[in-house]
Formats: structure tokens, sequence, C-alpha cells
């Protein structure tokens, strides 16, 4: 019986190694989705380019350039006039551009108030980005307040000349300066449930898990098609014919969708892991494990799929987009958490959200085998009852 | 003149493939006409240069004076065809399929519901019509398939291995249907490997091998080209009187008699017919039949004769 | 063309007697749009808060400086609306509340803390994060390295001043507490020199209606591609069940049946477009601009140039598993490159040029251009540009599939 059932099992995956259709689906697209998505993601590996116009030559200007091209979310482009700097805006070609005037500096130290103009779009503009300018803007202003303060007092208590003073401000400025190198205050960030400093899954890291188990959703789903392309040729009814039991051409059927969804999420995880630098491998059995419970999970809701469908071709187009909308509920294409807390309650419905969730704790938040027990039972929960339906509901004729 | 002539009909593939070699035959108007041959006979490519689906590589063919290669428009007029294949739009019912191929047939508009009716009683599908065809058996999708055939009201009706993996029950009525059609005057072109329905069906026969017409004419006239003739094998009972051979060999019809070791064998053209007359003249001179066996030549002898292959490879 | 009609008729019955299968295709995209439209609704609008943040909040400092970050930071005018504060006794029950997902974040601000800022000494302020909840996790986090920077620069402020008097002996080291110390209200009035005026460079045509509008369009023209596709393939699929050869049996000319094949897949695509069109104004409450004549045109003139590029696509398949799976692939990479998943956020001219390259984009952009509520003469761009690609996609497809049809 387990023999038949590996026959089966090995038939449909030659088949499926053979049709270049198939291929492309399971390979060939994810790997390039994956890649332009991992290219393009906002607030993901890249600096955003945002436009500079400086207007001052001062050293002030310079130190806020500086401060610009320091945080590594922004590459700086520098532009020579205000009006290139809204065109450039407006016709969308940088999200952001700032102009610092010509008397910057001067004001700076003479105490007055300066305003920098800022061009934004009205495409949704990260809010990070608005925050990293606060925050350069703050030191900055923080070095000149300081050196102000420091500059009156001391002309409180002794005459200074225009000259002396212009010095004294600018040395204050540059000791402030210095002193954010060094902070004493400083703010610790924990994710509870690990020790460590961990980032907001980001860029390779949020995408490779996340596509990866849509698209192995995907091939599973496209697996049903071909289930369902079987029971409109007979060649299903043939072989239930065959002197095989129910039982092991089920299960034959089922093995060859697992070990096919396996290798395809060995594969699109090697891809992630060594071509788009994700990090994969902090935690390998529980990599294989969360693996492992979802593909089960796909497999069932792939057989139930099949067990539903009616025509090959729209099961395709049906699965395709069926996969995406699990896939942006369940914390594929962005975080779950920002969606409304209605979706992110149905989002918990969809095993992708388990899976990806799963990955997260293991690659993110180097969290162990432990903390994926929830994760687990809910994805062998969904199979079970998936499988179960599926079978119910497969009529042979 | 012929509803159908064909003048060396020749069909050539790519790669020098010939599928049919210069066939020249004719149909006359009223004839059921039955082409028979083994797969890969040419039967098939010949319906489909018919059915102006291929273009031939030589030779031409016209039905009701329009010819395949230069005016198909009218040939196709003149023409229904029931393929092999049900091809048939399987989420619609019947009716919906005839009503589509009505309006592709020009059937007039007026006409157009009673023509469907009709037609359904004709193929006794009228109380399912309304039912999804992929919910039919492969009989009565056979059945549809013959009515959207016959709804241009065609002079010619093309029908390509109909009865293949239908019941034997449907099998028969369609056969049925089809002889009381060409009974009403339509003519038929049947191809078919199925010796039995050719031999039901069609008085005129061409038989087909690779590509040729290797012989045709009426299904007497082909058993007869054989040379073969009934053999009648009476088993007797008791011992015949002298004069039974020539009693026997006068019956009408009967070429030869023969007498040995109690069986008694009778050559004929035509054995049905003969049989009686000697089972009489038997019965008269009150000789025992233990059992009687009349071997015919059929077609199927026929074709093994000519190509020393089988019908039914 | 009676008969091609009959043909393009019979296909859109095909399609409605799968009709289980159509109203869950259908839904495809529909829910798309409702899943995306509110995932981003908040972050199209300019200015408008991302999202609701559930602080737990620990004040082990019962300083000056805890007092500020609470009252005058957290829950002042600007984050209010943002930041729901809950305050707890200990980091403990804080800790407790966001691993039990009752906080999203904790912000502990620990004993001694004000003291330090105003001396010498290190301290930090306390940030945890709920795993689920990581971006509004950082949000919080932004928010305390400002406030840290900003209380940094103050007490920095004041230890430069002195030092700098203390080093030109314009003020003694016994009075320097003192004197700091009758600073303190004048450090708080300190404003910043430095301003941000935040100005939208804006164009017609670069704003945005709305997320849900905005994946309305996106979402319901990449459907017409799918819907499309599948209907293109059906010519394959005729070809497999032979009916088409029975369709070049009957008295018509082929060129009839290509016809009406490619009508069909204009008619299916533009009737699955308009129920998208209807679901969402009425549904979603999307408005599609008050041109009704720049409405029909666009949406005629985008079935148009994806039902020829279907077609297109339909003459380049050998069977329709490939049908099947080249045209979600062509509709999902076209869809993106125009900017409909994600919205690129200005990024290189090279992009911008790409993303036209994309029929998907001149759609969007012109529906876009009537929401906004521009009228036919400004659309008529985009409308041109799609009806020329529709006649050369149309074009090509149509001669290679009667090629095609040459049988030999």
């Amino acid at each position: 019986m387990w023999r038949k059932a590996w026959i089966i099992a090995r038939q449909f995956l030659q088949a499926t190694a053979r049709d270049r259709i198939s291929l492309l689906w399971l390979l060939l697209f994810p790997i390039i989705w994956t890649t332009l998505i991992g290219a393009f993601s906002s607030g993901g590996d890249g600096p955003t380019p945002i436009g500079l116009v400086r207007l001052d030559s001062s050293s002030y200007a310079q130190a806020f350039q500086d401060g610009l091209s320091g945080e590594k979310a922004f590459q700086i482009r520098l532009l020579p006039t205000a009006e290139e700097a809204q065109n450039q805006v407006q016709g969308n070609n940088l999200p952001l551009a700032l102009v610092i005037p010509a008397d910057f500096g001067s004001r700076l130290q003479r105490g007055e108030t300066v305003t920098i103009m800022v061009w934004k779009t009205n495409r949704p503009s990260s809010y990070y980005l608005d925050e990293l300018i606060n925050k350069v803007t703050r030191r900055l202003a923080a070095d000149a307040a300081a050196a102000g303060f420091a500059v009156s007092k001391m002309a409180e208590r002794t005459t200074l000349t225009p000259s002396q003073a212009a010095t004294a401000w600018s040395e204050i400025f540059a000791k402030s300066e210095e002193g954010w190198g060094n902070p004493r205050i400083q703010v610790s960030y924990q994710v509870l449930t690990s020790e460590k400093e961990v980032q907001v899954p980001q860029g390779a890291n949020q995408a490779s898990p996340g596509f990866t188990a849509m698209f192995v959703l995907m091939g599973l789903f496209f697996g049903a098609g071909s289930l369902v392309n079987e029971r409109r040729d007979w060649t299903l009814q043939r072989l239930l014919t065959m002197p095989t039991l129910r039982f092991s051409l089920l299960f034959g059927k089922f093995l060859g969708f697992f070990l096919l969804g396996a290798v395809q999420l060995i594969l699109l995880i090697l891809y992630g892991q060594f071509v788009l630098g994700a990090n994969w491998g902090t935690n390998p059995l529980g990599i294989a494990l969360v693996s492992a419970a979802y593909l089960l999970a796909a497999v069932g809701l792939g057989t139930l799929l099949a067990a539903l469908a009616r025509t090959s071709q729209q099961a395709e187009a049906f699965s395709i987009l069926l996969s995406i909308v699990l896939g942006m509920l369940g914390g594929a294409w962005w975080p779950v958490e920002i969606l409304s807390p209605t979706l992110q309650t149905i989002a918990k419905c969809t095993p992708i959200y388990w899976a990806v969730n799963g990955y997260n704790k293991l690659i993110s938040f180097g969290e162990g085998i432990p903390a994926l027990l929830p994760n687990l039972a809910i994805l062998l929960a969904i199979a079970a009852v998936s499988l179960f339906l599926g079978m119910l509901f497969f009529r042979t004729e | 003149m012929s509803l159908v002539r064909i003048e060396k009909l020749s069909k050539t593939f790519e790669g020098g493939r010939k599928a049919v070699d210069e066939v020249s035959l004719s149909i006359e108007e009223g004839e059921a006409f039955g082409l028979l041959g083994p797969n890969g006979a040419g039967k098939t490519t010949m319906v489909l240069m018919l059915s102006c689906l291929l273009r031939p590589t030589r030779g031409d063919a016209w039905v009701d004076g329009a010819s395949v290669v230069q005016d198909s428009l009218r040939v196709r007029r003149a023409i229904g065809v029931v393929p092999q294949e049900i091809a048939l739009y399987p989420t619609l019912s019947a009716r919906e399929n005839l009503e589509f191929w009505s309006v592709m047939y020009d059937v007039p508009s007026r006409q157009r519901k009673n023509r469907i009716q009709e037609l359904l009683v004709v193929v006794g599908l009228a109380d399912r019509q309304n039912e999804r065809i992929d919910r039919y058996s492969g009989g009565m999708k056979r059945r549809v398939n013959i009515a959207v055939g016959l709804l241009g009201q065609p002079k010619l009706l093309i029908l390509d291995e109909p009865t293949v993996g239908v019941d034997p029950q449907s099998r028969n009525s369609i056969l049925e249907t089809l002889k009381e059609l060409n009974g009403q005057g339509l003519t038929l072109l049947y191809t078919s490997h199925y010796m039995e329905e050719v031999e039901f069906l069609c008085p005129r026969v061409a038989i087909m091998d690779q590509g040729r017409v290797i012989a045709h004419g009426s299904q007497e006239e082909l058993r007869l080209l054989v040379g073969e003739q009934d053999v009648i094998t009476i088993q007797l009972g008791s011992v015949p009187p002298d004069d039974i051979l020539d009693k026997v060999h006068a019956v009408e019809g009967v070429s030869a008699v023969h007498h040995s070791e109690g069986e008694l064998t009778v050559l004929s053209n035509s054995g049905r017919r003969v049989l009686p007359a000697v089972l009489d003249k038997l019965f008269d001179a009150e000789v025992k039949v233990r059992s009687v066996a009349v071997r015919e030549p059929n077609l199927e002898s026929v074709f093994l004769h000519l190509t020393g292959k089988e019908l039914r490879d | 063309m009676r008969k091609a009609l009959a043909i393009a008729w019979k296909d859109i019955l095909v399609l409605s007697r799968d009709f289980v299968s159509f109203i869950l295709l259908l839904a495809m995209p529909l829910l798309l749009i409702l899943v995306l439209g509110t995932a981003f609704g908040g972050m199209f609008v300019s200015n408008a808060a991302p999202f609701q943040i559930t602080l737990a909040f620990v004040d082990q400092d019962n300083g000056e400086m805890a007092r500020l970050l609470r009252d005058e930071v957290l829950q002042g005018p600007d984050l209010k609306e943002m930041i729901r504060l809950r305050a707890f006794a200990s980091p403990d029950e804080a800790r407790q509340a966001v691993r039990a997902g009752n906080a999203e974040a904790a912000l502990i601000v620990p004993s001694g803390f004000s003291r330090a800022v105003m001396g010498e000494s290190e301290s930090g302020l306390e940030v945890l994060a709920n795993p689920d909840s990581t971006i509004k996790a950082g949000v919080i986090r932004s928010i305390a390295e400002a406030f840290t920077t900003e209380v940094m620069a103050r007490g920095a402020m004041v230890r430069l001043t002195l030092t700098e008097l203390l080093s030109r002996n314009l003020i003694q080291p016994q009075e320097a507490t003192a004197t700091a110390a009758r600073w303190v209200p004048e450090l708080q009035s300190l404003q910043s020199q430095i301003k941000i005026q935040r100005e939208q460079a804006v164009t017609p045509g670069a704003q945005l209606p709305g997320a849900m509008a905005y994946y309305s369009i996106s979402m319901g023209v990449m459907y017409v591609l799918f819907a499309a596709n599948t209907a293109g393939g059906s010519i394959l699929t005729e070809r497999r069940t032979r009916t088409l050869l029975r369709l070049f049996s009957a008295p018509l000319e082929r060129r009839t049946v290509l016809v009406g094949k490619l009508l069909g897949v204009f008619l299916l695509a533009l009737i699955q477009f308009l129920l998208v069109v209807a679901f969402t104004a009425l549904a979603y409450r999307v408005s599609w601009g008050s041109s009704i004549p720049g409405l029909a045109l666009m949406i005629l003139a985008t079935v148009f140039c994806l039902a020829g590029l279907s077609a297109l696509l339909a003459s380049l398949y050998r069977s329709e598993s490939q049908a099947a799976a080249i045209g979600p692939a062509v509709a999902l990479l076209l869809t993106f490159l125009a900017g409909g998943m994600w919205v690129f956020t200005g990024g290189p001219q090279w992009l911008d040029i790409l993303s036209h390259a994309s029929p998907v984009r001149w759609s969007i952009d012109g529906f876009l251009t009537l929401m906004l509520g521009g009228g036919l003469a400004q659309i008529l761009l985009p409308i041109g540009v799609l009806l020329g690609l529709g006649a050369v996609f149309f074009g090509i497809g149509f001669l290679r599939i009667r090629k095609s049809y040459d049988v030999a």
C-alpha cells in the first residue's frame, strides 16, 4: 500500500517537473516577484532619495547636510535651486526636498529663527522619514540653542566683541555637535519574548518568508488544478478502478503535493538566503517544523479547492487571486499590524499568517521552538479540517 | 449528375505522408454511402477535406456542383457534419447548442424554434433538451451531434465514426434514426471501422486502406469481388438417398454440392436465400438434419481477402 | 456580423453558466480592494495619524522629566489622538500588559531619570514592544528618542554654558548649581530656532483620492486582465473541444469566427469591469468622478486595450494551461509595474517612465484624473494611448490567430 502510494507520488512529481508551466509558477515567477518586491519596497534596505538645496555655504548648513547624510535612510541629491526642488517633487521624481535658505547660518548665529522649506508629495509619505528630518533638525537646533544660550550668558557677564561672540558661538556649536556622539541618555528597545534587540522584519527578511509562504500556497493550489484536470481527463477514475485502495491513492496524491511544496519551499528559501540576503538560518529545526505544518495546511486547502473546483481554468485564476488575498491578509506583503483590527482578526484565520508569524519569530525575533507551539497547533488544525472537508467533497464523477 | 463527385482527391502531409492517395468516387443523391476502413486508412482525412477543413493537395471534390477547393462556402451550405468528437459546448443545454448552431447554419429566425423542436424529437431528446450536455450519456451526446448536423437541412450528411464509445442500445437507435432519415431522402456519407454498421446502413460501400480506395460498389458486388461464396454446412442425421445431390444442386442459386461423411456442403452465392429450399429438399427426402451452419462472406472477409489484414487492427 | 455577435453572445452564455466560479472570481478583486483600501486608508490622507497606539506607561521617576514626557509630549496636542495612554505602577505590570496584548508597547521612565538628565549621570528610557506590533512600537521608540534628544539638549546647553563661563572665569564653581537653577524657566521657554515648513508640491493628477478609490482602479483593472485572459483562453478551448473545427465547417468565413471570438473577449471583459465599478461605487462608496462620458470612454478604452492584450497573448499560447499560467503572471507584473500595488513614492525618473510602459498605468492615470474632478478634455491622452495600444494588440493578435486558423 505504501509502495503504491509512493509510486503515485513520484509520478506526480515527475509530471510536474516536466511541465514547464508549473515550473513557471512554482519557481520562476516567485523568484522574479520576490526580487522585484525586495528591490522596490519602501522602508526596506534601500535609502530614499531626497532632494537638498543648499543656498548657504556656511559650515552650519554643512552640518545640517551632514546630519541628513548621516541617516542611512536618506540618499541626498543635491539640487541647484528651490524651483528645481519643487519641480522634482511635483514631477514625482523625489518624495521630498529640503531647501536650506541662504541666510541659514547667519540667522542661526544671530539667534533668529530660520525656516527650512520642505516640499512633499501627496503620496503616502513615510511617517518615518518625517521623523528622521525632525531628528536631524532638532539636534542642529539644539546645537544652535546651546551656542546662543552660552554666548548670551557670557555676554551678561562680560563684554564680547562681535567677532569674539561669533568665535565663541562656533566653538560651542561644535562642542554641542560632538556631544551627540556619546549620549548619556539612551533609549533601550526590546521586543518582548527575546533578549536581543531586534528589528522590525524588513526588506528581504520580510519579503522572503512572506512571499515564499504565499507562493507555496499558490503552488499547491495549482496542484489542486492538476487534480481537477485528472478528474476531467478520467485518469483519476482509471486509477481508482485499479486494485489500489482508495486510501492509498489519496495518500499518494497528498504525498506528491507535500513533497512538491517542500521542494519549492526549500528552493525559495535557499534563493532568499543566498541571493536576497534574508537570514533564514537561525533555527533550522524551527523553520522545518513551521514549514512542515504549513505544507500540511496548504495541501489540505489545495485538496479542498480541488474538491470544489469545476473547470481547471477557473481554478487556476481563482487560486492565484485567492493566494494573493490570503497573502495580503496574512502578512506576506506587509506586516499584519497595519490592517484594521477586524481584518487582523480575519488574518488569524489564514494559514499564511501563522506560517509567516512563525518564521518571523524565528528569524527576526530570535525565539525558540516552544514559542512556535500555537502556530504549529493552528496550522495542523487547519490541515486536518480542510483535508477532512476536501475528502468529503471530492466527488470523482 | 451525382450529388458528390470526388476526383483523384489526394492529401499529402508535411513529411511526405500520403493520407489520401488519388481517391475517386461518386455518391448519388438519396444514397447512403459507407466508407469503411481501419484506423489510419484515411477516412477521417477524406471527411475533413469534404468538410472544407483541409485543403486537398491534389484533385478536387464537388458537392452539389460546388468545389471544395474553390467554392467552399457553397459546399458548407450543402453539407451537415457529424464529427467523431462531440464538438459541442458542454455547459450549454442541447437546446442552447442547437440555437447557437442554427444561427451559424443560417436557419431563418422564424423557423428556428420549430426546426429545433423537430430535430430534438427526431433524435429522441425532446424531453431532456434543457439539461446541460455534460450531464448526458455518451449516446445522448452523439444524438445531439447528429441533430446539429441536420440543422441546416443539408443535402449531404457526413458522419465520421458517429458511434464510437456508445452503448449498443443507443447505437442501434442512432442507426435506426439514420436509416429512417435516409429513407426520407437524406444522402449519407458514413465512415466507420465497424463493419456491421456499414452493412446495416449502406447499400454502397467503399473500402479504404492506407489512403486508397481498394474496392467500391454495392455490398453484393464487393462480396462477389472476392469470389468467396457462402458455405452451408449441414450435418445429416441419416443417410441421404443417392439423388439428393442432384436435387439440391437443382435449387436455384446453388453452384455446388458436396457430400462426405454425413456432412453436406452447399456452395451458393447467397446462402440465406438458398438455405430454405435446400432444407425443403432434404425434408422431402426425409433426411434428418442435425445442425446447419452458414458461413457468409462479409465485408470483413472482403477486407481480409484484399489486404491480408483485419479491419479491426 | 450577426454570426460574430452570436458567437460572442454564446461565449457570454457559457461564462454565465459557471455562475459560482464567476462570482467567486469576481469576489477576489473586490476583496483585494477592501483589504488594500482599509489597510492603506490612513496613509493616503496626509497628516493623518497612521493608527492608534495603546501605550503602557510607567513612571518610576516622579520627576519633572517624566511629567513633561507624559503630559506635554505623549498626551500633548500632537500625539493625543494617536496615543492611548494607560498608566501602570510597575515595569512588570507593564511588561505583562504588553505580552498579553493589552498594550502594543510600553514606555518606562526609571527612577532617577530627571536627576540624571539635569546632572552628569547616565540613564535611559525603556521601550518594550509587542512582537506583533513592532511598527507601532517603533513609533514610540522614535518619540522616546526625540524626547531624550530634547532633554539632553537642554542638559547639554546648561553644561556647555557653565563650562564656558567657568573657563572664562565669569562665574565661580560654587555658584554653578544656583545659576543653573535660575536658568530653568528660561530654558523651558526656549523655542527651536529652526522651523520646518512643510508644503505639498501638488500637481493635478499627482494627488490621490483615497486608498479605496485608488485600489478600486488598480485592482479593477488587474481583474479585467485576469478576466480577459480567461476569455482569450476560450479560443484555445474551442480548439481542444473541436467546436472550432465545427465552426469552420459551417457556412461562415473563418474571419467571422475570429471576429466573434475577439468580440466575446471584449464584451466579457467589459461586463466584468462594469461590475467592479458598480460594486465599488455602491458598496464601497467610491466616486468614479462626475463626468459620465469621460468615465464611459475611459472604461471602453481600458477594456479595449486589455482585451486586445489578451487576444495577443492568446495568439501566443499553445494550450489552455499556458493561458491559465502566463496570463495571470503578466497581469500581476503589469499591475505592479504601474504602481498599482505599492504606490511608488517618487522613485527615480526611470521608474516613472518604465511604469508608463504598462497600459495599466495609463488607465490608473485616466481614472484618477476623473476621480479628482477632471473631465473629458483632461483624459484625452490616456484614452488615446489605450485605444492606440489596443488597436495594435488586437491587430497583431488577429493576424496571428488568423494565420493559425489557416489549417493546411
